[in-house]
């Protein structure tokens, strides 16, 4: 082995107990690794409860030390029991505090599960949920299982059963291959012109949609440029919006101009509205570096969501009452907003 | 057997917060309970330790047993939750950690509990308010089926912390009254 380290492995355990299978099963990972190149959590029970009045510098150094290990890996390797059906308390609290920093943000995340087969389902279903929602890589190999008897584990807290500590290894490999292999956008940060070009392909998308359901409305594509005109009132005061098309470069966007005016700023829907699963659009002069996280959501939201409302939402003209406001909230160049 | 009066109330809130919507809508319950059912909140959440089975012993740290007793002392329970990552707040889930054991002869065992919750989101957190349902299944508590989901609560409660809304309001106290009834009618199916 070199002295540099291929992939840096942070590995989390969700357990208290000083005889954890999940903790034997990564402190014997630990020992499996590359030498230097993982290290092991050890501030569970140290953290805090979570608060989010609390959630702001100076933080308390367990929950630093935590995201910094966190920033410091390429990868994080949960291992938790289950707890009434779903994950410990004490380890979800540890998950809690890492949504307020931008460490866990696109970092490939995974686990690998110690329960007895058909057990821990629990805990896979709602760590899965958890760390998509905190904004995690996760990853495809999630969810491996590697079972550990509590007889597997020896009186220094490891896993002395060869066949386990091979299914061990194997877990691992699978692991470390994936992260060598995947794609740049879970090791680095979407810059803004990507996260500019995703946005308004899903404005624009999302008004091709209600066009299409609206009498006379249409997006025209010109060039450079994408607008949305809905000639009708109540639409007209809200959809009604245009957008830089996609990959101009800046002197095709300085000569661009939108075939139809940009609508007011006081006409549009209170932006407070804006459900978790809406598009945004971004400005492509709005600096990640500034608010990272401002950036991070949109990226991570946008390309999962379907443009298709349920149809008893659609901007019908005869059903007007039924257009959710919370849908009113396309417009071009405001930076995503969320409810406080 | 009919349960004497009055019906004590356990309030149990998930959220830490200073200015907490869940703890306000508990205040709430207090102030919207019917004659005969008096509201305590549990104001002992920052305090409980991360739970360790090494330490769940005879003799439990002194947090921890007074959690268990304010639940066993209490005819029933009402939780409070806010969501936090799509899920129960772990702090929250801690407590219900500590109060399922000793398992089964926990404190909640047959006890009957109500969830309600409240987010800043749309949702009213919903999520983490079926999770907990399931949880105190899991642990053995007889869960009320019904709940209550305040989205968009900053604008949603009063300044007094009551739901604005009527409806939401009478739904409330609706609850409230059903959970002491549940209490007085004794007793489950399974434990007798």
């Amino acid at each position: 082995m070199t002295g540099v380290c291929d992939i840096r492995v942070l590995l989390v355990s969700g357990s208290t107990r000083s005889r954890s299978t999940n903790t034997a099963a990564l402190r014997s990972a630990h020992e499996l690794l590359q030498p230097g190149c993982a290290s092991l959590h050890v501030g569970l029970a140290a953290l805090p409860a979570f608060d989010p009045d609390a959630d702001h510098p100076p933080l308390p150094a367990t929950v630093e030390a935590l995201r910094s290990e966190i920033a410091a890996a390429d990868v994080v390797v949960f291992c938790t029991p289950e707890y009434a059906g779903t994950l410990p308390g004490s380890f979800k609290n540890l998950l809690d505090w890492t949504v307020g920093g931008a460490e866990i943000s696109d970092k490939p995340s995974t686990w690998i599960n110690v329960a007895a087969p058909g057990r821990g389902t629990g805990a896979d279903a709602t760590l899965a949920v958890v760390l998509g929602y905190v904004g995690a890589a996760v990853m495809n190999t999630s969810g491996v299982r590697v079972p550990v008897a509590h007889q597997a584990v020896d009186a220094s807290g490891r896993i002395s059963d060869p066949d386990t500590r091979d299914r061990l290894r194997d877990a691992f490999e699978t692991i470390i291959a994936e992260v060598a292999t995947a794609a740049p956008r879970s090791l680095g940060s979407d810059d803004d012109r990507r996260l500019y070009n995703r946005g308004t392909a899903m404005a624009i998308a999302c008004w091709e949609h209600f066009a299409r359901a609206t009498e006379g409305a249409t997006v025209i594509h010109a060039p450079g440029v994408a607008a949305a005109v809905f000639p009708h009132a109540p639409e007209r005061a809200v959809y009604n919006n245009a957008v830089l098309e996609h990959d101009l470069e800046p002197a095709e966007r300085a000569t661009a101009s939108p075939p139809g005016r940009c609508m007011p700023a006081d006409t549009a829907a209170p932006l407070s509205q804006l459900p978790s699963t809406s598009p945004t659009v971004r400005s492509p002069r709005g600096a990640r570096g500034a608010n990272p996280r401002a950036g991070r959501r949109s990226s991570r939201r946008v390309p999962r969501l379907s443009p298709k409302p349920p149809p008893n939402q659609r901007p019908d003209r005869g059903r007007r009452e039924t257009v959710p406001s919370s849908r009113r909230t396309f417009r071009g160049g405001s930076k995503p907003r969320r409810s406080p | 057997m009919r349960h004497k009066t009055p019906i004590h109330v356990l309030a149990l809130p998930g959220s830490l917060r200073r200015a907490s919507h869940t703890t306000a809508l508990l205040r709430a319950a207090k102030a919207l309970a019917p004659a005969g059912v008096d509201v305590t909140l549990y104001q002992g959440l920052a305090d409980l330790p991360p739970y360790d089975q090494d330490c769940d012993v005879d003799v439990a740290p002194a947090e921890v047993q007074d959690l268990r007793g304010a639940i066993a002392r209490a005819d029933a329970v009402l939780l409070s939750t806010p969501e936090y990552n799509a899920s129960i707040p772990g702090q929250l889930k801690n407590a219900l950690d500590w109060a399922s054991r000793p398992y089964p002869a926990n404190a909640l065992r047959d006890k009957p509990v109500a969830v309600i919750g409240a987010s800043t989101g749309t949702f009213g957190a919903a999520r983490a308010q079926g999770e907990l349902r399931m949880v105190l299944s899991a642990i053995g508590a007889r869960v009320i089926d019904c709940g209550l989901a305040i989205g968009r609560a900053t604008d949603a409660l009063d300044a007094d912390g009551r739901p604005a809304d009527a409806r939401q309001r009478d739904r409330l106290a609706r609850i409230v009254h059903v959970l002491a009834e549940a209490a007085r009618s004794g007793p489950s199916e399974r434990a007798a």
